[in-house]
């Protein structure tokens, strides 16, 4: 089933609801990912990344609302559209008692544009063994294996559901290293859900966070990170903050410190001090606290 | 299909380990050829019978390891997303993961049992009695169906799901369908189509669960929970349309009637016909009454010595409404009656009419039953009591004495029965009535020497007894009077009323003479190609039917039915292919005046024609 949605979109998620009992894991959620973008999802452990990210691959259908991607359900179109898209798991869930090329060779079965040259080369880059057996591989090679496998068909879409948990720094690096590299040679649109702040304000085009189910913010990288500024005043009251939409504030030193969510730099604002934030900052900000800025 | 046989390759690869523990297993059994004991055949039927032994084992748990783990673990889990995320149907990842465990199982189960399968033939059949293919199937097939439901049953358990109560409640459902549909038919055995409800079910649940499988990962993919739910949707929409469809099946098969049989045969009694033939399926018996085409289907029959009333034995407590229950003693009225039965009497007029039942146990060794039906006699570990059938209430009780032969029971009179008793050691036999308003017995005859110490027949005042060469027919109202009569294998003959004998005599040619006191009067022959002859009953004008047996490449059994007049010889009214039912089935007959309608049968359509004893006519039945 085709659904009617714009074009240069990669996917399209709209209202989806996932329930698990009486908990709702996912809330009404809405989002849409130009093709070519890199697509941040942020949220803290049991915010409902997961389960969002099953319903986007067709590996769960949603209570209410629909899943597009590529212009295509999907749940019912999920094992054509799996020839498009590529997946790196939260979990490695390769059968360990496989080794690396039999891996490959199972992939390459399975997909009609398969770069086996690719792979190869990717595998060399990581330094990992093709008689390997998956098991015996440590995480980060794992990871690399994945996203080896994950990219040798070319994909249009590559879905990275919390890429780099457990991994090292080094092996963070290298994966995002490889995920850039990626994107330098194709304009794949990519999608992740990660905890990894850093790695990831590298590379994202575009931002959400999600907490509770819900998606608080949804917008560019850039934006994000020109509306959210830390403002200290020296004074414990400040007289005036004019508009200022405020995440948080508490005492610094004599005075008070505010997160401020709709900063503009035009306005004149009589503080102490005005500095940029983190997306790290800004997402403890948004999600550290319940109820925090939108 | 190529995902398929990728994702089973792989499914294979990974299990390999099991070919390697199965060729380890298939070592241990040989291994006793050369332990020092026996001869070296007998340690061969003993590696043999040990290695099929451990095969099977072996099989059998890896039938229930595979179904497990079909699809299941991964579930449970969650390490399907390693199939989900690449561009795989779940019916490939689920019938890749099905032929691989059958693959799996069957090779592994040949390489287990190769040993005993090469080399024991012999023991195959000791043990078995199936032929080795047989055999390979029925253990393959065990194998497959419990892996199957082995799945089911691990899906539905690592759900956790609250469903598991409906499942039960749909088992206990289903099972309560199929058995509805098989006791009965077991009872009629009907064998046949209960082995095809058997074949049907077990298919449907190979059905449910082999396609059940692709259903539930087609539409609950990663969700552990609409797994167990859609499995169960599927399993059970498939088990209970074939539980249904089987239910109506066997109430269609037992719904049979006498115009649905094909090669009947019938026995006469009395004024009715017990005919049985194939139909739908089985066996089923029939009592018909000729003169009115009604009949009630039952099994073991009695009938009254006059008018239209049958009772059929039919077991309790389970199964009180008689037409669905179908059993036949082998031997005698009465005798090799279970304890514990329910007698139902059945009119049969225009319409069968269910008179009465009445509930009977212990070891039921003589039944009666009166004209009307009302009454009923049973004689029951010696002791006679005569039972009201309407109200069930017993209306006397009496000893009837050491019964050490079959007895028999009629009722002279509405309120008398007369006992038959024969005692075989002494080879008497003693005729008694009892009246059931004074509660006593009064002597008729006895007790009389018997050639037999059976008592062979009673019709009206003649009692019939038999032996290998001779018969003795003795009158009751004269007892020392005792006619005897030579009969063997190869003779038949038929006391007409008025005193005269109809002998026939097998052979090629078969002929017939009347005679009269031991002088022939007549010879009839039929012509060469006739080998058998015997008479079936007396119309009232004297002519006799008589049916013929002659050779016949066409016809199995090529019967040909007259209506003879012995004052003339002439063999009239000639039915082709019919063969009149006999209520004498051993070498001698005699004309019975209660008897007024004769049952002829065709065997070839399965039909019905009946003769009116009284004026000759012969009338369709069915």
């Amino acid at each position: 089933m085709t659904t009617s949605m714009n074009a240069s979109e990669a996917i399209r998620i709209d209202g989806v609801t996932v329930r698990y009992g009486r908990k709702t894991a996912v809330d009404r959620v809405s989002l849409n990912v130009a093709r070519g973008a890199v697509y941040a999802l942020l949220g803290r452990n049991g915010a409902g990344k997961s389960s969002l990210v099953r319903c986007m691959l067709g590996e769960q259908r949603p209570q209410n609302g629909s899943v597009s991607l590529l212009g295509e359900d999907a749940w019912t179109r999920r094992t054509t559209l799996m020839q498009r898209v590529g997946v790196v798991s939260e979990e490695a869930d390769a059968p360990p008692s496989m080794r690396v090329d039999a891996l490959a060779r199972f992939s390459a079965s399975l997909y009609p544009r398969w770069n086996r040259a690719a792979f190869d080369e990717r595998l060399a880059r990581f330094s990992v063994s093709e008689r390997a057996r998956f098991g015996d591989l440590s995480k980060g090679q794992k990871k690399q294996v994945t996203v080896a496998l994950a990219l040798a068909h070319e994909p249009e879409l590559l879905v990275l559901d919390d890429p780099t948990l457990g991994l090292d720094v080094v092996a963070r690096k290298s994966l995002f290293e490889e995920v850039i590299a990626e994107l330098a040679d194709c304009g794949t649109t990519i999608f992740i859900t990660t905890h990894d702040l850093a790695g990831v304000e590298t590379i994202a085009d575009r931002v959400a966070m999600m907490v509770n189910g819900r998606i608080v913010v949804d917008e560019e990288l850039e934006s994000i990170k020109g509306r959210f500024r830390r403002v200290r005043f020296a004074a414990a009251r400040p007289a005036a903050v004019g508009n200022l939409a405020t995440a948080a504030v508490r005492t610094w030193g004599a005075g008070t410190e505010m997160i401020v969510t709709n900063y503009d730099p035009a306005s004149h604002i009589d503080a102490a001090e005005v500095s940029s934030m983190s997306l790290e900052e800004i997402f403890i900000a948004v999600t550290g606290e319940e109820g925090g800025a939108r | 299909m190529t995902h398929l046989l990728t994702i089973a390759r792989r499914e294979i690869e990974e299990r390999a380990f099991v070919f390697v523990a199965a060729i380890a297993i298939a070592l241990v059994a040989p291994a006793a050829l050369l332990m020092p004991y026996g001869s070296f055949t007998d340690r061969r039927s003993v590696a043999v019978i040990v290695s099929f032994c451990l095969g099977l084992v072996f099989s059998l748990g890896l039938a229930l390891v595979l179904g497990t783990t079909l699809i299941g673990r991964d579930l449970s889990e969650k390490r399907l997303s390693f199939y989900l995320a690449r561009p795989v149907s779940p019916s490939s990842i689920w019938f890749g993961n099905l032929t691989a465990a059958f693959a799996l199982l069957v090779l592994s189960f040949f390489i287990v049992n190769a040993f005993p399968l090469a080399l024991g033939a012999a023991e195959f059949r000791l043990m078995s009695a199936v032929s080795r293919g047989s055999a390979v199937a029925y253990c393959l097939g065990v194998a497959v169906l419990i892996m199957l439901a082995a799945h089911v049953f691990s899906t539905w358990l690592r759900s956790h799901s609250p469903i598991l109560v409906l499942d039960f409640v749909a088992l206990i459902a289903a099972l309560g369908i199929v058995s509805g549909a098989l006791f009965p038919l077991m009872l009629a055995v009907a064998l046949r189509p209960a082995s095809q409800i058997v074949a049907v079910i077990l298919l449907a649940v190979i059905v449910a669960a082999a396609g059940g499988g692709a259903w539930q990962l087609s539409r609950g993919r990663i969700d552990v929970r609409r797994n167990h739910r859609e499995l169960s949707i599927f399993v059970w929409c498939v088990v209970f349309l074939a539980a249904l469809g089987m239910f109506a099946y066997s109430r269609w098969v037992l719904a049979v009637t006498p115009k649905d049989l094909t090669e009947v045969t019938g026995i006469q009694r009395g004024n009715l016909a017990e005919v049985h033939g194939a139909g739908r399926g089985f066996f089923p018996h029939f009592m018909v009454n000729p003169a009115t085409g009604a009949f009630a289907p039952g099994g073991k029959f009695v009938s009254a010595q006059d008018g239209d009333v049958s009772a059929v034995v039919a077991p309790s407590p389970s199964f009180e409404n008689a037409k669905i229950a179908f059993w036949r003693a082998q031997f005698g009225n009465g005798g090799g009656v279970p304890s514990d039965w329910i007698l139902t009497i059945t009119r049969l007029a225009q319409s069968p009419q269910q008179i009465a039942t009445l509930p009977l146990s212990g070891h039921v060794q003589a039944l009666g039953i009166s004209g009307d039906g009302s009454r009923a006699a049973v004689v029951v570990d010696g002791i006679l009591t005569i039972y009201d059938t309407t109200s069930r209430h017993a209306l006397a009780s009496s000893r009837v004495g050491q019964v050490s032969a079959a007895i028999q029971m009629t009722f002279v009179a509405p309120d008398t029965v007369r006992a038959f008793v024969p005692d075989q050691g002494r080879r008497t036999l003693n005729v008694r009535d009892f009246n059931v308003g004074t509660r006593q017995w009064t002597n008729v005859a006895g007790p009389l020497a018997l050639m037999s110490p059976y008592l062979y027949r009673v019709v009206g005042p003649l009692l019939v007894t038999r032996a290998p060469a001779q018969a003795e027919v003795r009158d009751l109202r004269n007892p020392s009077a005792v006619q005897t009569v030579p009969v063997d294998a190869n003779s038949h003959i038929w006391f007409m009323r008025d005193g005269r004998q109809a002998l026939s005599r097998s052979g090629a040619p078969a002929y017939f003479e009347i005679r009269r006191g031991g002088v022939r009067e007549r010879l009839v022959n039929f012509g060469p190609d006739v080998e058998s002859v015997r008479v079936a009953g007396e119309i009232s004008d004297g002519r006799l039917v008589v049916t013929t047996y002659r050779r016949s490449k066409k016809y199995p059994s090529d019967n040909t039915t007259y209506l003879l007049d012995p004052r003339t010889g002439v063999l009239g009214h000639p039915m082709a292919h019919v063969s009149a039912a006999i209520d004498w089935p051993t070498s001698i007959g005699m004309s019975d005046p209660a008897v007024t309608h004769l049952a002829l049968l065709n065997r070839e359509g399965g039909e019905m024609d009946a003769v009116d004893l009284r004026t000759g006519a012969v009338r369709h039945v069915f």
